[in-house]
């Protein structure tokens, strides 16, 4: 058994964290047990963010977590220390991205909860990645929506992908 | 219709793709849902479920859980002691009596028991688990067949069985039929599912002078208003109901559920916010579940296999029919479509309602619709296989054709226009295509077999609010207010959980008034800022809240004129509004705008015309005339504003070696008449259609032989977009003579088919091993069973 | 669906997560991507005292390919996995795409999934196909198990009390080794219903070795010696194909649920497993 370091920090009911969300320095003590979704919505008020399911399979909760899509439902806040996060309150700092505007212009929404989801998951993550228009399925089969039946979703993901759909 | 139902002028918006007014705010993560409020002082609610699906209540011991820290307090229904049941006003059926909080019995694993008030949300669960309930367990009722027999257990004690509703219409005239003619017998069943909005459940509730305003993702603020006054001791006066942004309500939000009257009192007693976030857990068990119907079909064929006559029996699982409005309707629906769009006379229907142990059955997409086109559809199929004759043929026999129209349904259903016979051609045209083109592809693969199967079907839309809730209307509201700025405001009772009700508004607004949309703000789903309407349900909103908005600014655009006329010196009727300048037809110069007009009518009344009464706004009902709310003595009913049509074609491939069905192609032509907004229609269709093909090959609600629910969320499989196919849409367009503008309702038309389609689908491709195609959902264990 | 109250560290040394595992006993667990543990939490199905956050530790992270195979780190997301790929390790591509979404697999960790145990998973049945050893961290230093002693029933390791999945090493097959991963599940993305993995070699023609399990069928994933023997040293023609499936199908004991019998499983195990063979058939 090795001597405790000097950094050791004993498990805690309550955890510091710093962590930089839509581009600003955020300091908080927040509940070992409090999901990052919570930590968002109720601490900071972003609550764009929004909660389907509490276990990881609806992907409303989906924020970019250090560029990768990530669940911010199946995550503690805790967890998050040190991180860079961006939520869909942070996607555009003046009017609407050329993604939410393909959203807007091809009716991919209806009621609207599940599309913050959607549109983290598709900022975050590279086109290249998921090649036609299957991989435009693909790129967006975590995010469940049950308005739409997708149509004006994947018809405005082709539109800001320039992807055709019969190309 | 009266000449009042039209459009001021030539129409700028409707019938364009008007970009809806709340998509920068939902895009931007600025759109606020219920859950999304939090008030200063806001305490949180858990429920306590049951575990037990049926039981006797025998101690509920809550001291625990109220001493843990941040633990405000724990009520059970003994506390509830000014509550009152809800009401049931539909004396054809036997009362449940339904309570917020279980007394006495818990009758599904999932009935609140009692409410944790904590500080937060966590808090709440843990103390709510610290609620201890004892209870006597009974022998639970979890099928219709064995809520049907005599010797059930029953669910309510002072009922003599578990019929709810029990209506057996004589049926001598079509036994007659049938005795005289050869006669096919089948039974049918849909399975249970259910809406699974994205948004669960939410409600917060605060006093403000001491009035209730509740938040609420209810469908209807004024019935939820309205209800809440039955329930609680508060007058009318003193409640306010709102709704903020909805996160999809598909008929599960049409009910008023206890966590809205729990959160309701509790702010009341303690005088502090209340919120409750339903979680999807208790979404799976304590939020309506839907369908789980069961047809039995009698029906005498002529030769060439059709339909004489029929005698059908609908029986609907209620489950512990705990819920309010209550949910016996879908089946009573199903019995005025049992006869689709086609030419039989004769057919009588008898309609059971029955409790079971299981989560309440409820409103949703579809409402009986989905059922009644399945069991009628795959019965036509199977007429044909049995007669020798071609499906389709058969249905041409019977499809109702133009010159038939106006027709009266053996249900009592006044069919006014529609294009049965020609959106079924088509269909059949693009949907032999699409098969050809399957067929040629996979043939020569031994692990896939393809078929294509097809519905037609008749949908009613905009129907009496009576088979709901028990009150009888159908009507809706609008208010129209033209401000001295010459801005317009709109308040209607019609509510919006993300189908685009709020752009619709403004646009019928904007075109009726002959103004720029930009200048119309509309209210809606605020019960002190709008007239009581009826909100969304049996896609009523555009057909009745748009006839309501057509008649209010009928009346402001005459005094429009009135006052304009008076101000040019030009007679009323030369008079044009256009783009909110009014000027006389073929000269746009002079004109007088519509804040000249509106200041003239609010604050410069010396300038009205001699006698004319200040003020430029009007409040206008509209109640559609041919809606009926009660039967006839013969049990016909035209229950529905108008009736819109569709016809569905499925494609599929059937994978022999896991059971797999694959949609190659989905094919509706749809008529839903006039169109208001093409993209929101498309939307509406392409909807309907994946919860649709959810709920036949995705969705299902299971529970074991003690009543358990086995549907976990993650084995709720709601489609992805992987699972979802690429449809084509085609419209026709049927205007109605009876509705404004000649709108039918559009947000069924997608939902009701694709059961009855990819069934006929599956029947064809499997047709080698003639498998027994009665049951939906069709899982790929189910399919895989019909292969040997 | 909130989680119970605990406490929470986040050590950065490995050691340091040793000590306070050792110090909570039963009462603490160690946390890596959180995937399926925080759904547990938020469940309350696991109520840990103390949740020791592994996801800092940089010895847990390693990924590199010496002369046994690819030396995975316990919290190495299964995602980087899936992005900076295992050459020479063919199976474990395959098999990525299967494991929940693209957003689980950002977090999900390969040594999280496999110490997790789910019958079901993709990564327990990849281990197992290609004989991995699983290397175990205790204050005593390291101990490797086999794929084959590894997982003891259904969300169930043969881990000891205090010690912890530091890394897997998953073996490199020479190129003449065929893979294939075939999955069925109700949606993408979803837990399979019923699943295969297979690793063949073949000489000129014949089977010289196959090592083929099925997954989502029985408590752990299982080898399917019948049907290995099944096709040793045959072609893998079309009544090679038959017997081997029927073995499979014969050879495993699936269970029931509300996705299939366990007669359905037996089904889709043989017809999964008859692709995969003509799908890695030279």
């Amino acid at each position: 058994m090795t001597a405790p370091t000097a950094r050791r920090v004993e498990p805690s009911v309550e955890v510091p964290i710093s962590v930089t969300v839509n581009g600003e320095a955020v300091e908080a003590v927040v509940p070992a047990r409090q999901l990052l979704a919570d930590f968002l919505r109720e601490e900071l008020r972003l609550t764009g963010t929004h909660v389907g399911c509490e276990q990881g399979i609806c992907g409303a909760c989906t924020i970019n977590l250090d560029g990768e899509p990530v669940r911010s439902c199946i995550m503690l806040a805790a967890q998050v220390d040190g991180s860079v996060i961006t939520t869909v309150e942070g996607l555009s700092s003046e009017g609407l991205s050329p993604l939410q505007q393909a959203f807007k212009d091809n009716h991919g929404l209806q009621c609207g909860f599940c599309t913050p989801g959607f549109l983290m998951t598709l900022s975050t993550v590279d086109p290249e990645d998921y090649p036609g228009e299957e991989g435009i399925r693909e790129a967006i089969s975590g995010n469940l929506c049950r308005c739409t039946g997708y149509g004006g979703i994947l018809q405005a993901v082709r539109t800001v992908w320039n992807r055709p759909k019969d190309a | 219709m009266p000449d009042t139902f039209e459009l001021g002028g030539r129409p700028v918006y409707t019938g364009a793709h008007v970009t809806r007014r709340q998509d920068d705010a939902l895009l931007s993560g600025q759109g606020t849902y219920v859950a999304d409020l939090r008030p200063s002082g806001m305490a949180e609610v858990a429920v306590v479920r049951s575990p037990v699906a049926h039981g006797r209540i025998t101690a509920i011991r809550t001291a625990e859980a109220a001493a843990v820290d941040g633990v405000i307090e724990v009520i059970t229904a003994a506390d509830l002691t000014d509550v009152a049941p809800y009401p049931n006003f539909a004396a054809y059926t036997q009362t449940p009596g339904t309570f917020p909080l279980a007394q006495d019995k818990v009758r599904y694993a999932g009935s609140p028991v009692a409410v944790v008030l904590a500080e937060n949300r966590y808090i709440a669960e843990d103390a709510a688990e610290l609620v201890e309930v004892d209870y006597d367990e009974l022998p639970a009722v979890t099928s219709l067949e064995a809520a049907l027999e005599p010797d059930s257990p029953r669910l309510f004690e002072d009922w003599s069985n578990n019929r709810l509703l029990d209506l057996q219409p004589d049926d001598s005239e079509v036994a007659a039929i049938l005795a005289s003619n050869r006669v096919l017998r089948r039974r049918y069943k849909m399975g249970r599912h259910t809406a699974m909005p994205m948004e669960t459940r939410a409600a917060l509730a605060e006093v403000h002078n001491g009035r209730l305003h509740l938040w609420c993702t209810n469908q209807h603020a004024h019935i939820a208003r309205t209800t809440l006054s039955y329930v609680l001791p508060l007058a009318e006066r003193d409640i306010r109901v709102v709704i903020p942004y909805v996160g999809g309500g598909f008929g599960l939000k049409q009910h008023l559920y206890p966590e809205d009257v729990l959160v309701s009192w509790l702010a009341l007693r303690h005088g502090r916010p209340v919120r409750f976030v339903e979680d999807r857990a208790e979404h799976m068990i304590a939020a309506a579940h839907a369908r789980d119907h069961m047809i039995d079909i009698e029906a005498a064929i002529a030769d060439d296999g059709r339909i004489l006559a029929m005698r059908v029996q609908v029986v609907q699982d209620l489950g512990s029919a705990e819920i309010f409005p209550g949910a016996w309707c879908p089946a009573l629906t199903t019995a005025a479509h049992m006869t689709g769009p086609y030419d039989i006379r004769d057919c009588v229907v008898s309609v059971a309602a029955v409790t079971t142990n299981k989560t309440p059955g409820g409103s949703y997409r579809g409402f009986g619709v989905p059922e009644a086109v399945f069991a009628l559809e795959r019965f036509i199929d199977e007429i044909a296989d049995e007669v020798g004759v071609d499906r389709l043929d058969l249905r041409r026999s019977m499809l109702l054709q133009p010159a038939d129209l106006p027709y009266t349904t053996a249900s009592g259903a006044l069919l006014d226009s529609g294009s049965f016979a020609e959106s079924f051609e088509r269909v059949v045209e693009l949907g032999e295509h699409a098969y050809r083109q399957a067929d040629a592809q996979y043939r020569s693969d031994p692990d896939s077999r393809v078929g294509v199967g097809y519905a037609v079907l008749f949908e009613g839309v905009s129907p009496t609010h009576h088979g709901a809730s028990a009150h009888w209307m159908g009507h809706e509201s609008c208010t129209i207010e033209v401000q001295p700025d010459g801005g317009v405001r709109v308040a209607s009772g019609v509510t919006d959980q993300g189908q685009g009700t709020t752009t619709f508004v403004a646009t019928l607004t904007a075109d009726a008034l002959g103004v720029e949309i930009e200048t119309v703000r509309v209210e809606l789903a605020d019960s002190d800022a709008t007239p009581y309407g009826l909100g969304a349900f049996g896609s009523r909103q555009a057909v009745i809240g748009g006839g309501a908005i057509l008649l209010a600014a009928a009346e402001v655009r005459g005094k429009v004129k009135k006052i304009a006329a008076h101000m040019l010196e030009a007679p009323t009727d030369d008079l044009v509004i256009e783009a909110g300048r009014v000027h006389v037809a073929g000269s746009p110069a002079p004109a007088v705008t519509m804040a000249e007009i509106a200041t003239t009518a609010v604050i410069r009344t010396i300038d009205l015309p001699p006698g004319m009464e200040p003020g430029l706004e009007a409040t206008a009902r509209y109640e559609p005339e041919l809606m009926e709310h009660t039967p006839d003595t013969k049990g016909r009913i035209n229950a529905n504003a108008a009736y819109a049509n569709a016809a569905h074609a499925a494609v599929i491939r059937v994978d022999l070696g896991t059971g797999e069905i694959e949609i190659l192609d989905y094919i509706l032509a749809h008529d839903c008449g006039t169109v208001i907004n093409p993209p929101i229609v498309d939307g509406q269709i392409w909807g309907g259609i994946a919860q649709g093909l959810g709920g036949t090959l995705y969705e299902d609600l299971c529970f074991n032989d003690l009543g358990q629910p086995q549907t976990a969320f993650m084995d709720y499989l709601v489609p992805s977009a992987i699972e979802m196919p690429d449809p084509v849409i085609e419209h026709f367009e049927s205007p109605s003579p009876n509705t404004p503008l000649g709108m039918k309702g559009v947000g069924e038309g997608g939902t009701v088919g694709p059961a009855a389609a990819i069934g006929n689908a599956l029947a064809q491709a499997l047709a080698e091993f003639s498998p027994q195609i009665h049951e939906t959902p069709l899982s790929p264990a189910v399919v895989r069973a019909m292969i040997p | 669906m909130k989680p119970p109250p605990f406490a929470y560290c986040r050590p950065h040394s490995l050691d340091e997560a040793l000590e306070f595992l050792a110090e909570h006993g039963d009462e603490a667990r160690p946390l890596a991507g959180g995937q399926s543990l925080v759904p547990m939490l938020n469940h309350r199905l696991a109520r840990p005292a103390v949740l020791v956050d592994i996801g800092a530790i940089g010895d847990l992270q390693r990924m590199d390919r010496n002369e046994s195979g690819w030396v995975i780190g316990a919290t190495v997301t299964q995602r980087r996995v899936e992005r900076d790929g295992t050459e020479g390790c063919d199976l474990l591509r395959l098999a990525m795409p299967f494991i929940g979404h693209r957003q689980i697999r950002a977090r999900g960790t390969v040594g999280g999934s496999i110490a997790h145990a789910d019958p079901a998973a993709e990564l327990p049945a990849v281990a197992l196909t290609l004989g991995a050893t699983m290397v175990a961290a205790s204050p005593d230093g390291e101990r490797e198990i086999p794929a084959a002693a590894f997982f003891a029933g259904p969300y169930m390791n043969s881990l000891e009390d205090g010690e912890v999945l530091s890394h897997v090493i998953f073996p490199t097959v020479p190129p003449t080794t065929r893979c294939s991963f075939r999955e069925f599940a109700r949606r993408k993305g979803d837990f399979a219903v019923a699943g295969v993995a297979a690793a063949v070699d073949f000489e000129d023609g014949s089977v010289t070795a196959a090592s083929l399990t099925a997954f989502a069928v029985g408590a752990n994933p299982v080898r399917l010696t019948s049907a290995e023997a099944a096709v040793a040293g045959r072609h893998l023609d079309e009544a090679a194909l038959t017997d081997s499936a029927e073995a499979a199908a014969a050879e495993i004991e699936p269970w029931d649920d509300i996705h299939g019998s366990s007669q359905y499983r037996r089904q889709l195990v043989a017809a999964l497993l008859r692709r995969a063979l003509q799908e890695v058939a030279p």
